[in-house]
C-alpha cells in the first residue's frame, strides 16, 4: 500500500499518478515543501528554499499535463540542486560568504535540461564551501547534519543534497563529484549516488572545483529515481568544452533484466588494504559479491595498479586546477573563506607545472589500461564506495588534505560511470555502502545491476527517525 | 620539525613566494599538506613518462570550434 504522503513515493509512482490525474504537481509540491518545512530544521540540508518558484512551476505543470502536454517521467517531480549549480533568480552562494548576493540570471544546463523535462526545481541544498571547504560552522549557512546521526558528517562535499534524500525529505537531489562528492554523501546518508561518465552531463553553470575531474550527477532514494533522472540530465551541450556531445541514453527500460550474463569484477584489494577500513564494511562488501554470483553474474576477484597511484594524479590535479580557480581571491580577499576552504585551495599553491603535466600523462595510461585491460574483460566491477561508516565530526581530522576513507576518487581520473548505493547497516545503525564501475557510457549497465542487488537486499526500505530529531534539536 | 629541515625551508620560500598568509600556528599543518603534495610527486615520477607521453588534456581543437563561436 502507498504512503499517504507523496512525497515519498517513487518517482515512477508519482509520474504515473500525475499521468492518470489521480495527484496534482501541486499537490505533490506541496506535500514535499511541507516534508522540507517540518524536519529540515534539525538537518540544515537546504541553503535556500525556494517555494515561490517551485510553487509557481508546479502551476504550470498541472495546467500543461491537463492540457495533454505531458513532458515525460519528470514532469511534476521535485528535484533540489546542490548550490553551486547557478539557478535562474535564486541564490547561488557556494556556501561562502564571497558570493552571499550572488544570484544568478541564467540557470545551469542540468537544471535547465531538467525543467525541459518538466522537473520542478524546490531549492538548493547545503555544500562544503566551494566544493571543498568544510565543515565549518561559519560557511554562510550551517553545515548540513546526517540523518542517521545529526553528530556525524554527511559526507561532501554535496552535503545537504545526501543529507535531504537519505532523510527522505525529496527523492532526488543534483549533485557534482570531483573525487567523491556525490558518492560519498550518498554512502554516508544511505542513499543512490550516480557519477555519469566524464562529459555526460554539462558541467555548464556549475562553479568548477577542477575542470577535468567535475562530474554532475544525481543522489537519490531508489536507483530507478537515479535512472529517471539521469535520462533528464544528461545530454550533449556545445558550450561546454568536456561535453562528449553523447545523447542520453535509454537507462530505464533495461532496469528489472537480471544480471544473467554479467561479468563482474570484483575489486576487493583496495579496501582490504586501507587500514581505516570498518571490518563490517568488508564483511558488507564480501556478502555483496556472493549476492552478485546468486543474482546470475559471474564475479571474479581482480587485481589492478595500487589505489595510490589515483589518488597521487587526482589530487595533484585537482590541487593544480582549483588553485587557478581561487589564486586571485586567496591572495586580496582570503578572509571571506572559512578557514577550511581556504587552507585547502592554499595546498595549491604548491604544485609545480610539472607535477600537474605529469598527472595528466599517467592519468592518461591509467585510463586506458584500466578500460583496455580491466573493462575489456568484465562488464562491471565491484568495490567499497566508503570503507567505513560517517565520521563523527568531533573525530575528523582538523587537516587540509585529510581522507574521508572513500574509494572513489580513481573513476574520476578515469571518467568511467561509478554508482554508490548501500549495502547494509553497521552494529550502530548507520549506512554502509558498496560501488559498481561501468564501461564509458554504459550507464544503463551499472544502474541494472544496482537495480538487482536493490531488489535482492531492500536496504532502501529503511528511513532515519526523523521525528525523533526533530524533538531532540 | 626542525627549521633546518631542508624541505621545510623549500615549504617557507615556496609559501613567502605565493603572497598568500598563513597565522604561525597553521603553518605546521599547511607544511604537512606539502609534504603530501611532494609525496604524490614522487609517486608519480616513479611512472617513467617517455617524451611521446601525452597528458589526458592535450588541446581538441573541436571544442572551440563546435560551441559556434568561431566566425567560419
Amino acid at each position: 500500500m502507498s504512503d499517504p504522503d507523496p512525497s515519498l513515493w517513487p518517482i515512477a509512482q508519482a509520474s504515473a499518478a500525475i499521468a492518470a490525474g489521480r495527484l496534482s504537481p501541486v499537490e505533490l509540491v506541496e506535500a514535499t515543501l511541507a516534508r522540507v518545512e517540518t524536519y529540515d530544521g534539525a538537518l540544515n540540508s537546504f541553503a535556500t528554499l525556494a517555494s515561490d518558484h517551485a510553487r509557481a512551476a508546479a502551476h504550470r505543470a498541472e495546467a500543461e499535463i491537463r492540457d495533454g502536454r505531458r513532458r515525460g517521467p519528470l514532469h511534476g517531480i521535485p528535484f533540489a540542486t546542490k548550490d553551486n549549480y547557478d539557478s535562474a533568480g535564486i541564490l547561488t552562494a557556494c556556501q561562502s560568504h564571497m558570493r552571499r548576493d550572488h544570484v544568478p540570471t541564467k540557470s545551469a544546463a542540468a537544471i535547465e535540461r531538467m525543467e525541459q523535462a518538466g522537473a520542478i526545481l524546490i531549492g538548493k541544498c547545503a555544500t562544503a564551501e566551494f566544493g571543498t571547504g568544510g565543515p565549518s560552522p561559519g560557511m554562510l549557512f550551517p553545515p548540513a547534519r546526517n540523518p542517521w546521526d545529526h553528530q556525524r558528517y554527511t559526507g561532501g562535499s554535496s552535503t545537504g543534497s545526501g543529507a535531504a534524500v537519505g532523510a527522505g525529505l525529496l527523492r532526488v537531489a543534483l549533485g557534482s563529484d570531483t573525487g567523491g562528492s556525490v558518492r560519498g554523501p550518498a554512502a554516508f546518508c544511505g542513499a543512490v549516488g550516480l557519477k555519469p561518465t566524464y562529459g555526460l552531463v554539462s558541467r555548464r553553470g556549475v562553479f568548477p572545483l577542477s575542470f577535468s575531474l567535475d562530474h554532475c550527477g544525481p543522489i537519490a532514494r531508489s536507483v530507478e529515481d537515479a535512472a529517471i533522472t539521469l535520462g533528464g540530465m544528461a545530454g550533449p551541450d556545445p558550450l561546454d568544452p568536456a561535453s562528449a556531445m553523447v545523447d542520453a541514453g535509454d537507462y530505464v527500460s533495461q532496469l528489472r533484466t537480471g544480471l544473467r550474463g554479467l561479468r563482474i569484477g570484483y575489486l576487493r584489494s583496495w579496501p582490504a588494504k586501507d587500514p581505516i577500513t570498518d571490518p563490517e564494511v568488508m564483511a558488507a562488501l564480501d556478502t555483496a559479491a556472493a549476492m552478485f554470483q546468486d543474482l546470475g553474474a559471474m564475479v571474479e576477484e581482480i587485481a589492478f595498479e595500487d589505489e595510490d597511484i589515483f589518488l597521487a594524479v587526482g589530487r595533484t590535479i585537482l590541487i593544480s586546477e582549483y588553485y587557478a580557480v581561487h589564486q586571485e581571491n586567496l591572495l586580496r580577499r582570503p578572509e571571506l573563506y572559512e578557514r577550511p576552504a581556504r587552507e585547502r585551495l592554499m595546498v595549491g599553491a604548491f604544485a609545480r607545472a610539472s607535477d600537474y603535466v605529469d598527472a595528466l600523462r599517467v592519468r592518461r595510461r591509467l585510463a586506458l589500461a584500466f578500460n583496455n585491460d580491466i573493462m575489456a574483460r568484465y562488464d562491471l566491477v565491484l568495490t567499497s564506495s566508503a570503507v567505513r561508516p560517517a565520521w563523527r565530526l568531533d573525530e575528523m581530522p582538523d587537516e587540509p588534505m585529510h581522507m574521508l576513507g572513500l574509494t572513489t576518487y580513481a573513476f574520476n581520473v578515469t571518467g568511467n560511470p561509478a554508482m554508490s548505493l548501500p549495502s547494509g547497516f553497521s552494529s550502530a545503525g548507520l549506512p554502509l555502502s558498496l560501488q559498481i564501475i561501468g564501461r564509458m557510457f554504459d550507464e544503463a549497465t551499472v544502474l541494472r545491476a544496482g537495480a538487482a542487488y536493490e531488489e535482492a537486499t531492500n536496504w532502501m526500505t529503511r528511513r532515519p527517525a526523523l521525528a525523533k530529531a526533530v524533538q531532540a534539536a | 620539525m626542525s627549521t633546518a629541515d631542508p624541505l621545510w625551508v623549500e615549504f617557507s620560500t615556496l609559501f613567502k613566494r605565493s603572497g598568500l598568509s598563513l597565522p604561525e600556528e597553521r603553518q605546521p599543518v599547511l607544511f604537512a599538506a606539502y609534504r603530501e603534495v611532494r609525496a604524490w610527486s614522487d609517486t608519480i615520477r616513479a611512472w617513467e613518462n617517455p617524451p611521446a607521453a601525452e597528458p589526458a588534456n592535450a588541446y581538441a581543437v573541436a571544442s572551440i570550434l563546435r560551441a559556434g563561436e568561431v566566425a567560419r
